[in-house]
């Protein structure tokens, strides 16, 4: 893992950083000198994506994580933070009890996302036999390949295997993995009931990944030297008592090409004080939910409203936009509405083009059938 | 020098000349020799002992001793596991790649195979132009297909900086967007993907595009270089192996390199040769979890003046026994149409199977089959296609390909007939 020498000193040749004052002797994370720092939020993040990096590093990776491809926010991760990010992915699966004997379909976003590939390698150097396995496709195609590779372990977000739960024919798992949305316990009884295994539950975003669910599963363990967490107040930086909730920010350890500091994550939640039954040293913090107001889509796929209000900017004068699961519709699809407010049919047309060309994700939960999209004018009279 | 064909590499090195370092168009014959005299002259026999060593193989290798010995490879040497936990394949990651629903193919690769094929694939991408800083797209399929993965990280290992974009048609308008915010001028894709970006794409400011996956007709890579900017080249490889690049200027001609490959060819007589026209015949000299030894990749070429001042080179003529090449590169073999055909619950007289492949880059399929139509069930036929192949039913769900089964009344025929037509690109 790097050094907070080493993350600092990217820090200081990233044009994102530019008014940090980032001055040697570098404070010690958890002093009073680091928390007077300044914290990084998802615009910023954004505004460095739309002017383009720093000093690029050799060998780097972009990968979409969320906002629109108008304001997209991207990650760039270099070959060596790849590294990093993969060896703290095998602590997470040497923790669940993934090894040599383990056959893992990681049943992941695999092209533009990084969360498909860091799981792959995480489990590669964990040890284990891996078979990557993009989302397309559906249902069908997720069981007909689980046929052929006869997995041990599959890794996916919940809502896939929620979704997959009711068809799922075999094999009895030895373990579940989840990541990428919020588990709720209705769910991890589901996906334990039909597939046969313990789930283990990971927390972390595509700018930072962070820790792992214990077989206690109070919470997710993060080792401090490949992350630094603090509970900040959500409207300044700074820290909430111990033990109280706020929101979760992030330094990451192990990234360079983009250095994260400080990053604020837009989840609500908090440390935990007391000792892990399981016996692991190492601290835990519990995710306790979104603070942004955020849409829960089918596959995992999570998308602010307000990413959709910058995108249709100008189309019309404000839009309206309501979100209900397929659970909540009683049908297979979730519903995306848009109302949009003075605009005509014309620009109600180029706002569904907007969408899908923004919104990579949205476009494949339409054109999968997952997600109904309705996009209504309303003119002025 | 180096030479392509196995006897005169024996010569080459039995008299302990490893010879000179030709460098044509970047690529480092230096290393080639260096592997050469690494492994020795006899890399064939130790190749086969290691391989017999190891009780993966069971009696595979139980009488071959020497190269001649070997019989050409129709399937992949792929001790697929029989229980969950196959302790021999830990540490490592499989992919699937064209067969049918019964039989997948999948290539499994250790860390070391899979760092033989990124510097392979490296070295080509490398003789094809991309240079360290250079900002590069991938629009190939990832996960459980192969090429996406390897593409990045044979990419990163030259240092290039790398979009991994998928193949996903419902994607193109998105990935259009983000290759202009990072201005992304170089593509890694098949020829049908290109053109299906094409539509989105303003202007055409590409400086280099690698094509893979299918053969590129010219028409079709006039097509690619009057909408995006830049003329194709080609990468040749398979899921299974990486083959080589393509020679600038010479459309079609690939160098490839005997430091990681053994090739050879299948003549018309059934006849290993060293050189000459046939099916190609390939043997990775490094890969150990699957082994390939002699085996069929399905691709006629002309193995191409193995002296020449640019190396061993091999003129990709098309593919043997191909049935047509969906917009992704999945090629659907004639075998996998009988085999289709064979496995419908109604008799089939006739069958007329037309690929129709746009402009855009996106392929309409129409099966039209021959026999009593009352019998013939046109929903389970079309599911039944999909179903082939684990790569028919992904192009379809990347919305890269339609599908429509009609019929038509056959009266009963002594023998079926299969009538294919493959219109390139509507051009």
């Amino acid at each position: 893992m790097l050094s907070v020498e080493q993350v600092f000193c990217a820090a200081c040749r990233d044009p994102m950083y530019k008014n940090w004052l980032l001055n040697r002797p570098y404070p010690t994370p958890g002093s009073v000198e680091w928390q007077c720092l300044p914290s990084l939020t998802g615009a910023d993040l954004k505004r460095a994506a739309m002017a383009g990096s720093g000093d690029s590093i050799r060998g780097e990776t972009f990968y979409f994580s969320s906002g629109s491809t108008g304001h997209p926010k991207l990650v760039r991760i270099g070959s060596d933070d790849l590294r990093r990010v993969n060896t703290l992915c095998a602590r997470f699966s040497r923790m669940e009890g993934v090894g040599s004997a383990s056959r893992v379909m990681v049943l992941l976003p695999m092209g533009l996302w990084a969360t498909g590939k860091i799981t792959v390698e995480g489990h590669l150097e964990a040890g284990a036999q891996v078979f990557p396995v993009d989302l397309h496709g559906g249902v069908d195609a997720w069981q007909r390949l689980a046929d052929e590779i006869r997995p041990t372990v599959i890794s996916s977000t919940p809502s896939v295997l929620q979704a997959w739960a009711p068809h799922y024919r075999g094999p009895k798992l030895e373990l579940v993995e989840t990541t990428g949305e919020p588990l709720l316990n209705e769910a991890r009884h589901t996906i334990e009931a039909r597939f046969g295994g313990f789930v283990h539950d990971a927390y972390g975003l595509s700018e930072c990944v962070v820790g792992v669910e214990c077989a206690v599963r109070s919470g997710f363990h993060y080792w401090p030297d490949a992350v630094h967490v603090e509970i900040l107040e959500p409207k300044s930086d700074r820290p909430v008592a111990p033990g109280a909730d706020g929101e979760i920010v992030l330094t990451s350890f192990m990234q360079e090409a983009m250095p994260i500091i400080r990053y604020r994550s837009s989840d609500r939640g908090r440390i935990l004080q007391k000792p892990c039954p399981c016996g692991e040293d190492i601290p835990r913090v519990l995710f306790e939910g979104r603070l942004a107001e955020t849409f829960f889509m089918p596959r995992g796929v999570q998308v602010m409203p307000d990413d959709i209000r910058e995108e249709l900017q100008g189309l019309g004068s404000c839009c309206r936009i309501s979100h209900e699961s397929g659970r909540e519709t009683g049908n297979t699809a979730a519903v995306l509405e848009i109302v949009l407010f003075e605009a005509t049919p014309d620009q109600a047309a180029e706002a569904r083009d907007k969408l899908l060309s923004g919104f990579p994700d949205i476009a494949e939960l339409c054109h999968e059938n997952e997600l109904r999209l309705s996009i209504f004018s309303r003119e002025l009279l | 020098m180096i030479r392509a064909c196995e006897p005169q590499w024996r010569q080459t090195l039995d008299d302990g000349s490893v010879g000179r370092s030709q460098e044509v168009g970047g690529f480092i014959s230096m290393d080639s020799v260096k592997a050469l005299s690494r492994s020795g002259p006899y890399w064939q026999e130790e190749l086969i002992a290691r391989l017999r060593e190891e009780g993966r193989f069971g009696k595979m290798f139980a009488t071959a001793r020497h190269w001649d010995d070997l019989p050409v490879m129709d399937s992949l040497l792929n001790p697929a596991p029989s229980s969950p936990g196959d302790h021999c394949a830990s540490g490592s990651v499989t992919y699937f790649t064209s067969g049918t629903l019964a039989s997948p193919k999948r290539v499994t690769y250790t860390a070391d195979d899979w760092r033989e094929t990124v510097q392979h694939r490296a070295e080509c991408l490398s003789a094809l132009g991309i240079v360290t800083g250079e900002r590069v797209a991938v629009l190939a399929s990832f996960g459980p297909w192969f090429s996406g993965d390897n593409l990045v990280e044979a990419l990163r290992e030259i240092g290039a900086n790398v979009l991994p974009a998928g193949v996903y048609a419902p994607h193109l308008p998105a990935v259009a967007r983000l290759l202009d915010r990072l201005h992304i001028r170089t593509l890694v894709t098949t020829p049908s993907v290109a053109l299906a970006l094409s539509r989105h794409i303003d202007e055409p400011a590409f400086g280099r595009i690698v094509t893979i996956g299918e053969r590129a007709p010219r028409a079709v890579r006039d097509l690619i270089e009057s909408r995006l900017g830049a003329r194709p080249r080609g990468l040749f490889a398979a899921s299974e192996v990486i083959v080589g690049f393509e020679v600038a200027g010479k459309e079609d001609l690939y160098r490839w390199d005997p430091g990681r490959l053994h090739l050879e060819v299948l003549d018309g007589k059934g006849r290993v040769m060293p050189e000459g026209r046939g099916e190609l015949l390939v043997t990775r000299r490094h890969g150990t979890a699957t082994p390939l030894l002699r085996y069929r990749l399905g691709d006629l070429v002309d193995m191409v003046n193995p002296d020449g001042p640019e190396g061993p080179l091999l003129r990709h003529m098309g593919r043997i026994s191909h049935g047509f090449t969906l917009a992704s590169g999945v090629k659907v073999s004639r075998a996998d149409l009988d085999r289709f055909l064979d496995d419908l619950s109604f008799h089939v007289y006739q069958a007329h199977f037309t690929v129709e492949h746009s402009e855009d880059g996106f392929d309409r399929l129409v099966l039209a089959l021959g026999g009593d139509t009352a019998e013939i069930n046109t929903r389970e036929t079309r599911n039944k296609f999909i179903d082939l192949n684990f790569e028919i039913a992904d192009v379809i769900s990347c919305d890269l390909l339609d599908v429509e089964v009609r019929t038509f009344e056959q009266q009963v025929t002594g023998k079926r007939r299969i009538v294919i037509e493959e219109t390139p690109w509507a051009l």
